[in-house]
């Protein structure tokens, strides 16, 4: 059985411990597996493995090597544990993004609004904010301190659940819309929810028992601050402690990944990319599109509730400022980018683009100002080139979806659907007949799942799968 | 279910990891205020033998850049390469906002910025930030550094000080998570302002005032503050819930809801706003519907594009200043620094905010001379608080054990058919 | 009736024109080529700048001898709409037209990537603020200055400019669709382009010309808007550009008529909601009354006509 739903509802229910007893199963597995997957390909899983050494890496190598070298010999554009972090943030909601819209199909506008839901969800149970409850749990604060202040593995959890809630809750009038026009409901949604959130601060309402006069509901412009850190054994993972920060992070893409992973190769997955082919014919051969669509907005919108509970109590704050419709199209941006479809894809388009926006520009910048000093025209220095970031974006998506619509990091399937020229065109072109066949070829073992190579045409030009997906069956 | 054993390695790593990086994150707050070094400033000194590092984090993109430039340049002016003691200053400008929060401020740019300063030893002073919202985010981040931070800009009061209905519940306690403060401005908190602005416009005669604002920190906060001020001193706030009422900065016109005041009898209309707000056309639909109604606003629009917005509409405007602007400058300091930046930019006038970031370097660089070790922050830090009766380019001024300086002037202007407006007369809060 | 009603009533009515003039052109080149042109709202943005440079230059302002002004202004309005135009036209050719037979996300992906970058360039060249110009078109109350009506309520030159301008404009636009030879090839384009293309139509002709038709419309809307409110800034063509794809939509999008139906709509709501309740809930409401139209209409008020392949 390839389950898709398990990650996800272990979760929900509370299973966390058997998900965790399984992880431990699997690590105990792993150096079996891995010389497995050595054996099968082993250029692949060298570079994985040095990729993923150096991702753990990074902030060690950071802190004990390039910012020391930053500070005195010469500048490098190396990011930082709060860029990283973010980096992170934003992979993960370019996974769940790419559920939506690079599975689904369904282009999502409005996406920040579920990020805005997740991070209100967790600054709501994490903060002095219901300064008149005192609810704590698991918390070494002093009994009787204002607010709702619950742990990070249950407002992370609680975050994600309200997002996909509301994302269900907006799918479900929606779907009768083509999708241009599910384009712009999503994208008024997005414009709605930080609204509310804005303007919910002096709310008088009175409806039966409800008695609201003069009500902070959300903080209003100020936001709501200070959030609780995520702490985890005694372990703080807020902006203070940003290395620890960084892990909490890779922590929650890789668990994104496979939940992500586990969904795409679902009987659900297949589901997605069918409507996402041809809605009509998806039906008729017995696809309920309702419930499919509806668990797409829903699922893709949780991950940006996680996204969003990281974002609260990293930063220790939240406001309606954070989320606003350039959020939404950023993340559009890094999954075109990234490659639309392909999970690895996308966390690369993420991290792309916020390394550029946040580290590169200003880099760049600066550079410009030491020279322009050096070299007595300090002009140079006037060009502030992180202005031009979405300018550069916005070419960058013009010119990728011309010349490489399947990003950088293509999904084969997506790739081969892009560049398939229209049937009154192709002229029975053999190089588009080759990828109509290998897509067909990769469709029929992913039903299955059980070898790895089928795993390996799935995961297309991508990064070989985590090592082991099947256990001993290599 | 199959799961990845990658998960299962990074589950371990980041136990492993955090295991052996941080034992014991939580720290207690120290008792402070007492003298006795924090907890956090155990250890913060220098490593260089020659250099001691000032940062800025501003917002240096988007339609905060002009009066960013003019702070930037008045704080490099002051400090690169300024000798203290054996040292020689190093100043960084690092930029708030990013594109993606519109070239504003953007949080986590600014806690970038923050960690950036904060990991570097030899960081003394933080001067930032532009926007109060950003600096809500960073204090904490550099209160736990133990690095004095010195704003050209912020007037939110709850950064500093508990004001009754216009700062939160726990403010600015929740701010300094290691109980001793390292926060400090050179502008006046919007309280101030706010109060001032409200008794002049009584005195002008306002009966039946509209209070709008533009949903955003500064402006709701400068806003509220008026409007409280206005009702003790007997004028009817007729917005609704009678407080301050917000404008959708995205709004494609303000017709109706000129037509909404005009309706409600007002006399008197108070706009808490930032230039980018879409305040051009805001003054614009409002003077088309009440040619003759007196409307007051801040020194968050107190700029020349906020004129060249709004034209002849901004024509009779009310403007107030939280501080000296740099025309009125009384010191002689402050009248020299004025005519050194004329002189120096083919007689233009400085951006409102460029002599507070002059003021600001010159409080830190006063501070790095006073303090007994140039490259220890806890020694900067009490340096700084230690400000008294500081001959500044805003006058003389005291730093309290708040963070706030003693300069509690405002000033008020009246735009009359051109920019810059004309100054009316020094303004004072009511008590 | 309430004055005060009759006045919001008079504001809805006459900025919804001026959202109709917008919307025209995302309707028109949804209706062919069913594509929401996202850098049209930034076109028209570009257009309202050119419009406010060039008369600024050629020093038309409050006072300017009438003759005069309305020449510049018809001078100006030429400018612009043939630059507009060209714009609109060139980013077809560029960003559009070789994904005609892409996959449909592709396009509009193109199409938000374009605006991002219009928008910028507009940024660059006038900077973060709003950019003012003077009242040419005054702001008299034509009812009680040339009427003589004793009434608190005001119907100014610049309503009446905004009633002049669209009314006429939709009038020769559905004429152009309706009754021409081009307008039946569009038609023919927007329901089949296949089978137009072996009908002898020239696809890329057709399509090329509803571009340039809807980038010179974008023109004179940004004219039109200088002299309406007196104003410009960056981001304009996000915050009309919403509204304007909004009324398209609630109109039933591809529909002329349906436009300009959907711009007296949003205007009114705008209206009505800034007056009665508050500008910071306008867009939320105008948005969840977008959510429930197409809930119980998914092809807006007076459904899809141009475009009528679903």
């Amino acid at each position: 059985m390839s389950s898709l739903i398990a990650p996800v509802e272990h979760g929900k229910t509370g299973g966390l411990p058997a998900w965790l007893a399984h992880l431990a199963a699997s690590a105990a597995n792993w150096p079996a597996a891995y010389r497995a997957r050595v054996q099968a390909s082993p250029r692949r899983t060298v570079l994985m493995s040095v990729l993923v050494v150096l991702v753990f890496a990074y902030p060690l190598l950071n802190r004990a090597v390039l910012q020391p070298f930053s500070r005195n010999v010469f500048p490098l554009p190396a990011p930082d544990d709060t860029t990283v972090v973010f980096m992170l943030i934003f992979a993960t909601m370019a996974i769940g993004l790419n559920i939506v819209i690079g599975f689904a199909g369904l282009l999502d506008l409005g996406y920040v609004a579920f990020y805005a839901l997740g991070a209100y969800t967790a600054a709501y149970l994490a903060s002095p904010h219901w300064s008149g409850l005192s609810i704590l749990l698991f918390s070494d604060l002093p009994a009787g301190f204002p607010g709702i202040h619950l742990p990070f593995f249950i407002i992370f959890w609680a975050a994600a659940l309200v997002a996909a809630i509301f994302g269900a809750l907006l799918g479900a009038p929606t779907l009768r819309l083509r999708g241009d026009y599910l384009a712009i409901v999503t994208l008024g949604f997005g414009e709605i929810v930080p609204v509310f959130f804005k303007n919910l601060v002096n709310v008088h309402f009175s409806f039966g028992p409800i008695q609201l006069v003069n009500a902070n509901l959300t903080g209003g412009p100020l936001g709501i601050n200070p959030i609780d850190p995520p702490q985890l054994f005694g372990i703080e993972f807020g902006v203070i402690h940003g290395f620890n920060a960084v892990y909490l992070g890779l922590a929650v893409v890789i668990m994104s990944i496979v939940i992500a992973r586990n969904l795409e190769r679902s009987r659900m997955g297949r589901a997605w990319m069918a409507i996402r082919e041809d809605e009509t014919a998806a039906e008729m051969m017995g696809v309920n599109t309702v419930r499919t669509k509806l668990l797409a907005f829903g699922l893709g919108a949780s991950f940006a509730g996680f996204a969003g509970a990281m974002q609260a109590s990293y930063q220790g704050a939240t406001t309606s400022d954070f989320f606003m419709f350039a959020t939404s199209i950023l993340v559009v941006i890094m999954i075109i980018l990234g490659g639309i479809g392909n999970i690895w894809g996308v966390i690369l388009g993420a991290i792309t683009v916020q390394y550029v926006d946040k580290t590169l520009l200003s880099w760049v910048g600066n550079r410009l100002k030491d020279t322009g000093v050096a070299i007595g025209s300090p002009q140079l220095g006037e060009i502030n080139p992180s202005q031009f970031s979405f300018l550069l974006l916005g070419l960058a998506l013009v010119l990728m979806m011309r010349f490489r619509p399947e990003g950088l990091l293509p999904s084969r399937q997506r790739a081969a659907e892009l560049h398939a020229a229209p049937p009154d065109q192709a002229l029975g072109s053999a190089a588009v007949m080759e990828i109509e066949e290998e897509v067909i070829e990769e469709a029929e073992p992913e039903d299955i799942d059980v070898t790895p190579e089928a795993s390996d045409a799935g995961g297309g030009g991508a990064p070989p799968d985590p090592p082991g997906r099947t256990g001993g069956t290599s | 279910m199959k799961l990845s054993k990658v998960g299962a390695l990074a589950a371990a790593a980041v136990f492993v990891f955090t295991a052996c990086t941080s034992p014991g994150a939580t720290t207690a707050p120290s008792d402070g205020g007492t003298g006795s070094r924090p907890d956090a400033c155990e250890g913060k000194t220098g490593t260089s033998s020659s250099e001691i590092h000032v940062y800025s984090a501003l917002p240096r993109q988007g339609s905060n850049k002009a009066q960013t430039d003019a702070l930037v340049e008045s704080i490099r002016d002051a400090l690169e390469g300024q000798k203290v003691g054996d040292f020689t200053i190093k100043y960084t400008d690092l930029d708030d906002s990013s594109a993606a929060a519109g070239g504003d401020w953007d949080g986590a740019q600014a806690q970038a910025n923050a960690t950036t300063a904060a990991n570097d030893p030899d960081a003394m002073i933080f001067i930032g930030h532009f926007n109060s919202g950003a600096a809500k985010l960073t204090i904490p981040i550099l209160n736990a550094a133990c690095l004095v931070m010195i704003s050209p800009a912020n007037t939110y009061p709850g950064l500093t000080k508990e004001v009754a209905g216009v700062t939160e519940p726990g403010e600015p306690a929740s701010y300094y998570p290691e109980g001793f403060r390292n926060y400090t401005r050179v502008i006046a908190t919007d309280d101030a302002q706010g109060g001032a602005g409200a008794a002049w416009a009584k005195e002008l005669g306002a009966t039946k005032a509209y209070v709008l604002d533009d949903t955003q920190v500064y402006g709701k906060g400068l806003a509220r503050a008026w409007a409280l001020a206005a009702a003790d001193l007997g004028i009817e706030v007729v917005s609704a819930g009678g407080t301050s009422e917000g404008f959708d900065a995205k709004a494609t016109d303000y017709a109706a809801l000129a037509q909404k005041i005009k309706d409600s009898g007002a006399d008197f209309i108070y706009i808490g706003s930032i230039t980018g707000q879409n305040t051009g056309k805001l003054w614009k639909d409002l003077r088309a519907a009440m040619p003759d109604i007196s409307i007051m606003s801040g020194d968050g629009v107190f700029e020349a594009a906020w004129y060249e917005g709004a034209g002849d509409a901004g024509n009779g405007t009310y403007l107030t200043f939280g501080g000296v602007g740099p025309n009125e400058q009384t010191s002689d300091a402050g009248k020299k620094w004025v005519a050194d930046y004329r002189a120096a930019h083919n007689g233009e006038d400085p951006p409102v905010y460029g002599i507070y970031g002059a003021a600001a370097a010159q409080v830190a660089l006063d501070a790095l001379n006073r303090a007994e070790v140039k490259n220890d922050r806890y020694s900067v830090l009490q340096a700084v608080f230690a400000t008294k009766d500081f001959a500044s380019y805003l006058g003389t001024m005291s730093i309290d054990e708040n963070g706030d300086n003693t300069l509690s002037e405002a000033t008020g202007y009246r735009v009359v058919d051109s920019w810059p407006p004309a100054f009316e007369k020094v303004l004072v809060a009511p008590e | 009736m309430d004055e005060q009603l009759l006045q919001t009533i008079v504001i809805g009515l006459s900025n919804g024109l001026i959202y109709a003039l917008v919307a025209l052109g995302y309707t028109l080149v949804y209706g062919i080529i069913e594509l929401i042109n996202f850098a049209h709202g930034d076109v028209f943005m570009l257009g309202s700048m050119l419009a406010l440079t060039l008369l600024v230059y050629f020093g038309v302002t409050t006072g300017t001898d009438p003759l005069t002004a309305i020449s510049l202004i018809v001078l100006v309005l030429a400018i612009t709409m043939a630059v507009t135009a060209t714009l609109n036209v060139s980013i077809e050719r560029v960003a559009y037209r070789p994904l005609r037979h892409a996959p449909r996300l592709a396009p509009l992906i193109s199409a938000i990537g374009m605006s991002f970058v219009l928008q910028n360039v507009g940024l660059l060249w006038k900077g973060p603020a709003n950019i003012g110009f003077p009242d040419v078109i005054p702001n008299t109350n034509i009812l009680t200055t040339v009427l003589g009506f004793d009434t608190n309520v005001a119907i100014t030159y610049k309503h009446l400019f905004a009633a002049v301008v669209t009314i006429p404009l939709l009038i020769v636009l559905t004429w152009f669709v309706a009754k021409t030879k081009q307008g039946k090839a569009m038609r023919a384009t927007a329901q089949d382009p296949d089978t137009a293309g072996l009908m002898g139509i020239d696809v890329n002709r057709t399509i090329a010309i509803t571009f340039i038709i809807a980038g010179a419309l974008a023109g004179a809307a940004g004219l039109v808007q200088v002299l309406y409110n007196n104003t410009t800034v960056w981001n304009l063509g996000f915050r009309f550009g919403l509204n304007a794809f909004t009324s398209a939509v609630l109109g039933g999008i591809g529909n002329l008529q349906g436009a300009v139906l959907g711009g007296i709509v949003l205007g009114l709501i705008n209206a009505f909601s800034d007056r009665y309740l508050s500008t910071q809930w306008t867009n939320a409401i105008v948005f969840g009354v977008l959510i429930a139209i197409l809930v119980f209409r998914p092809t807006g008020l007076l459904g899809q006509q141009l475009a009528d392949r679903a």
